[in-house]
């Protein structure tokens, strides 16, 4: 009776071709899952599972003129935006200005061209520090000045016991808007 | 009050979800999150993810957001889109063209902001109205419940098989990161005074970590019957807005899908049976 009443047979007795697409869909969840991939349909959400190997919490800010582009005071989407931004653009620049989908594309034995168009479609073109902060400073509401100086710096967290911080920073890269 | 009370409770139970999903939508574009908002962006970084290749390596976001009135056009359509599937619920062509955008919405954004924050409920939701008859809608809304299970299962799995679990610093070094923003701003609210407290007190804060695991856990239960899903989803509501609350995450494009508890008891697409 409790067999009856599951989901899997009863779907089996409704549309077989739909049981089946299930079972691939749980069967290809399964083997994405042992090999710790996410994709949007098959989640694999160990989100804070994993211990941080920072030596310091870090954080990155964009710099105009020697201030802060605050993002802080922003609703979640466009905050945590602004947030990773900064942060994938550090990432993007330390690694020969390659992203993830690139390297991993490169990394395939497929043939040349493939990968070619492949990278061509999937990652942004060779993009300067200059055309990325002025749509940053845009998109975070800011009116940008001629001749503005920005940076992108690293914020480095120092926490003692008692919950206070103190900074370090540390400038990855700058411009001058002529 | 009681007018617009007993108006909600007319509707039908996924029309209810269409408007959160609307709503959830409102809240991201009038936070600055949208296709015109983020028109011209540079730079994206995607996953390694078919769904993401499909729509770049067809160039769909890059065309959308590479002129200011096509971005435009494609935030009122969308908002359009769900106004217009909110009235007219049974119509699947028109649920698939919502989903197909909702879709093209999250990978846009989450593909520009180069993080995937697992927030795609809002477009999930939508895939049970994609089906002609009653019944493979409920089988589809079923099959979506288990899904959902699943998606906080795995993640209280996860945590309780990695060896952070023993490590008594280890949210109070999650909850340093996830405020470090406000500290270098000095924006000093409520929630940053709580995070300070917190991280001067790890073994309350590790306590709260297993709060939240157990919590995500609890939906091992949804498994077996359908019962307790009106707890499970008041649960996982008391989840997100602590998770917002300690660690400055919004649960704004997830909540529409925990809905899903609320009314899974019943059997909702019942016409055709």
């Amino acid at each position: 009776m409790f067999i009856r009443n599951t989901y899997m047979f009863r779907l089996f007795n409704y549309a077989k071709p739909a049981f089946v697409l299930v079972c691939v869909f749980v069967l290809w969840y399964l083997v994405l899952f042992y090999k710790k991939m996410d994709m949007m349909l098959f989640p694999y959400n160990n989100m804070f599972s994993e211990q941080i190997q920072e030596a310091a919490p870090t954080t990155y800010f964009v710099k105009m003129n020697g201030q802060f582009i605050p993002y802080s005071h922003f609703m979640y989407w466009k905050k945590d935006f602004l947030e990773q931004a900064g942060y994938k653009f550090q990432d993007y620049i330390s690694k020969g200005k390659k992203n993830h989908v690139e390297q991993f594309i490169l990394e395939k034995s497929w043939s040349p061209s493939l990968q070619k168009q492949l990278v061509e479609r999937l990652t942004p073109s060779k993009l300067g520090f200059s055309e990325w902060v002025i749509w940053y400073a845009t998109f975070a509401n800011k009116q940008i000045p001629s001749h503005a100086q920005f940076e992108l710096v690293a914020c480095n967290a120092i926490f003692n016991k008692a919950g206070s911080v103190k900074f370090q920073y540390q400038t990855i890269e700058q411009c001058s808007l002529p | 009050m009681r007018n617009v009370i007993s108006n909600i409770n007319q509707l039908k139970p996924y029309q209810k979800i269409i408007a959160l999903v609307e709503l959830e939508v409102l809240v991201m574009l009038l936070s600055g999150i949208g296709f015109y908002e983020l028109h011209a962006a540079p730079y994206f970084n995607i996953g390694v993810d078919l769904i993401y290749w499909f729509f770049y390596l067809l160039g769909i976001p890059q065309f959308v957001l590479a002129n200011a009135y096509v971005a435009l056009v494609f935030d009122i359509s969308l908002l359009l889109c769900l106004g217009f599937l909110f009235f007219n619920i049974e119509n699947r062509v028109l649920a698939i063209i919502s989903f197909l955008m909702l879709m093209l919405f999250y990978v846009t954004i989450t593909g520009y902001l180069g993080h995937r924050n697992f927030q795609s409920g809002f477009v999930l939701v939508l895939v049970p109205l994609m089906w002609g008859r009653a019944k493979s809608r409920q089988f589809v809304f079923e099959g979506l419940r288990y899904w959902l299970l699943l998606f906080y299962c795995s993640s209280a799995i996860l945590k309780l098989s990695s060896s952070a679990i023993w490590d008594l610093h280890h949210f109070s070094t999650i909850l340093q990161n996830q405020f470090l923003p406000y500290y270098v701003e000095n924006q000093l609210g409520w929630r940053t005074h709580l995070n300070q407290f917190l991280l001067s007190h790890p073994t309350a804060t590790m306590c709260l970590f297993l709060v939240g695991m157990l919590m995500e856990l609890c939906t091992i239960v949804g498994f077996f019957t359908k019962k307790f899903d009106r707890y499970l989803g008041i649960t996982l509501i008391v989840f997100h807005v602590g998770n917002w609350m300690l660690m400055d995450i919004a649960p704004i494009g997830h909540f529409s899908i925990l809905f899903m508890f609320f009314i899974s008891q019943k059997m909702i697409f019942v016409e055709d049976y």
